[in-house]
């Protein structure tokens, strides 16, 4: 039997971004199911247990499981509705500009919803050995990082006794920690790029207080082993080539990839939503929709954030736009925002003139001080803002009341 | 005794040295006084929160759990030794303690989720 259902707005994921925005289509007033794959609430909070989490959302520091039980806590008050273990199969967009998903679950069956927007809450994936091209065999015994972190701080299962992390990305140092302290050793942490890729918090808290080398300029050259992984090879990089005079040999049994993440796309493209080359999530305006009018992306799923209360806030932001788009108050974004330099991306990339926005980016280069310039279309300075030390790991954020021009974003160092 | 550490309070990472004379802190190489409490604190008597999953009866998931202030580092080698070694089966809610006052430290091992969690 085939359930067939009619809501206002789906939010794809139960994880942060899609528990915020739903409290917020819920409380201006829209019938809201939320779905998720899991059997549970807090997506990727759940395997985080470490703590760091909530400081801006909460004005506490949680562990992630907890961030998630506040942030469940709030949607349920909203009384939003929940279909977990439910996978969404589809997307149709209907003549009249609504939407139809194919829900499949294990209790429920399928389940045909209709609805009038779409906010796309799913979080990304880990790029994995193989988007890195690393030669070698494929034994067992590499993992990405988030894998093992689950593995490790949900089912129990420590996966090796020696390892070692390509990548320092805070996964990859977050689990350097939580493996020291399962016992594991840890023997090295390998990062191609000259400086590490993760929060310098990270690197300090999980790296220097269990003696573990961070080897930067290093290029993984090849893993050993043929049932299971024996060891690993690394060079240093020398005019940006692997020197292999000077190859480092790790004995170990367990590799993690901790080599960055990608916004997950999969549901949306074949409805014709456009792409941002620089963070491979949808190119979406100040409401956070995208150019398929009714579906909306927030958090991981749109640019991948470095804190979790940077993703409810503007999960939150995306759940009241959702609303007024609803009741037909949404302003229509006709302007561009671009960025020029020492900057990846900005979102949003298009928005309406008259209203308070939250811009995002992500700097290039690291410095002690910065300034950010943002100048209208005639090249007219309209606000500038000084930040003390910027680097990549870090997504920048303010907040600017927008005027009607387009307007290009501009990041430069201050020397001393 | 001479330290080298990094400040974790903000993004900016400074880069610390401290030295401990007789009692006597002296930090340098921080831009603001968080470093020097930070760097005083980490020099006389670090500490850190401690997380870990707790091993639960077979075909259970583990537990969350942390303590509730950080934690004397050098006491956390017995405490994940004692924690790694329990198999938990009883139900227990989000702020439930698992362990009080480890060993005198007046610190308790709290749930950060409840158990058993169907995942």
């Amino acid at each position: 039997m085939i359930q067939r259902i009619q809501r206002d707005v789906a939010v794809i994921g139960a994880g942060a971004a899609g528990l915020f925005a739903a409290k917020e289509t819920m409380q201006g007033g829209c019938s809201t199911i939320v779905i998720d794959r899991e059997r549970r609430a807090g997506g990727i909070l759940n395997q985080c247990i470490h703590n760091g989490f909530g400081l801006h959302c909460f004005k506490k520091e949680l562990t992630g499981p907890e961030f998630a039980a506040e942030a469940e806590a709030l949607a349920v008050a909203a009384n939003a509705e929940f279909r977990y273990g439910t996978t969404v199969r589809s997307i149709d967009r209907n003549e009249d500009g609504t939407f139809t998903l194919e829900l499949l679950s294990r209790k429920e069956g399928v389940t045909i919803l209709t609805v009038k927007a779409v906010i796309m809450a799913v979080g990304c994936r880990e790029r994995s050995r193989g988007n890195l091209a690393i030669p070698g065999r494929r034994p067992a015994g590499v993992w990405t990082a988030g894998t093992a972190q689950k593995l490790l701080n949900v089912e129990g299962v420590i996966p090796g006794k020696s390892a070692v992390i390509v990548g320092s990305g805070d996964i990859g140092l977050i689990m350097a920690r939580r493996m020291s302290w399962c016992g594991v050793k840890v023997q090295a942490v390998i990062e191609i790029l000259p400086r590490p890729s993760g929060l310098i918090r990270n690197i300090a808290q999980c790296l220097e207080d269990f003696n573990i080398p961070l080897l930067l300029s290093h290029q993984v050259v090849n893993i050993h082993g043929t049932e299971h992984v024996a060891g690993l090879d690394a060079a240093p990089l020398v005019d940006g080539k692997p020197d292999m005079e000077q190859l480092k040999h790790f004995d170990c049994d367990t590799i993690l990839f901790s080599v960055g993440l990608v916004p997950s796309n999969e549901l949306i493209l074949p409805l014709g939503v456009e792409l941002d080359p620089a963070t491979g999530g949808a190119k979406v305006d100040s409401n956070g929709e995208t150019n398929i009018p009714g579906i909306f992306v927030a958090g991981n799923a749109l640019h991948v954030h470095d804190l979790v209360d940077f993703v409810a806030e503007e999960a939150e932001e995306t759940g009241r736009s959702v609303v007024r788009k609803l009741k037909g108050e949404a302003p229509v974004p006709e302007f561009a925002a671009m960025v020029k330099d020492n900057l990846r991306y900005v979102a949003p990339l298009k928005f309406a003139a008259g209203e308070k926005i939250h811009f995002r980016f992500r700097p290039t280069i690291t410095c002690e001080k910065a300034i950010l310039t943002a100048c209208d279309a005639a090249g007219n300075e309209l606000k500038r803002w000084t930040r003390m030390f910027v680097c990549p790991a870090e997504m920048i954020q303010i907040e600017l009341d927008a005027a009607a021009s387009d307007i290009t974003f501009n990041l430069e160092e201050v020397k001393k | 005794m001479k330290k080298s550490l990094i400040c974790i309070n903000c993004p900016r990472g400074c880069h610390l040295e401290v030295a401990v004379n007789n009692g006597e802190v002296q930090v340098s190489g921080n831009q603001c006084p968080r470093g020097i409490t930070y760097a005083a604190q980490e020099a006389t008597d670090p500490r850190r929160m401690v997380t870990a999953a707790v091993p639960a009866q077979p075909g259970m998931p583990c537990a969350a759990v942390r303590t509730s202030a950080p934690l004397p580092v050098a006491m956390i080698p017995e405490l994940l030794n004692a924690l790694y070694r329990m198999q938990l089966s009883a139900p227990a809610k989000r702020g439930d303690v698992l362990l009080a006052n480890w060993k005198d430290s007046g610190i308790d091992v709290i749930f950060s989720a409840d158990f058993p969690q169907e995942y």
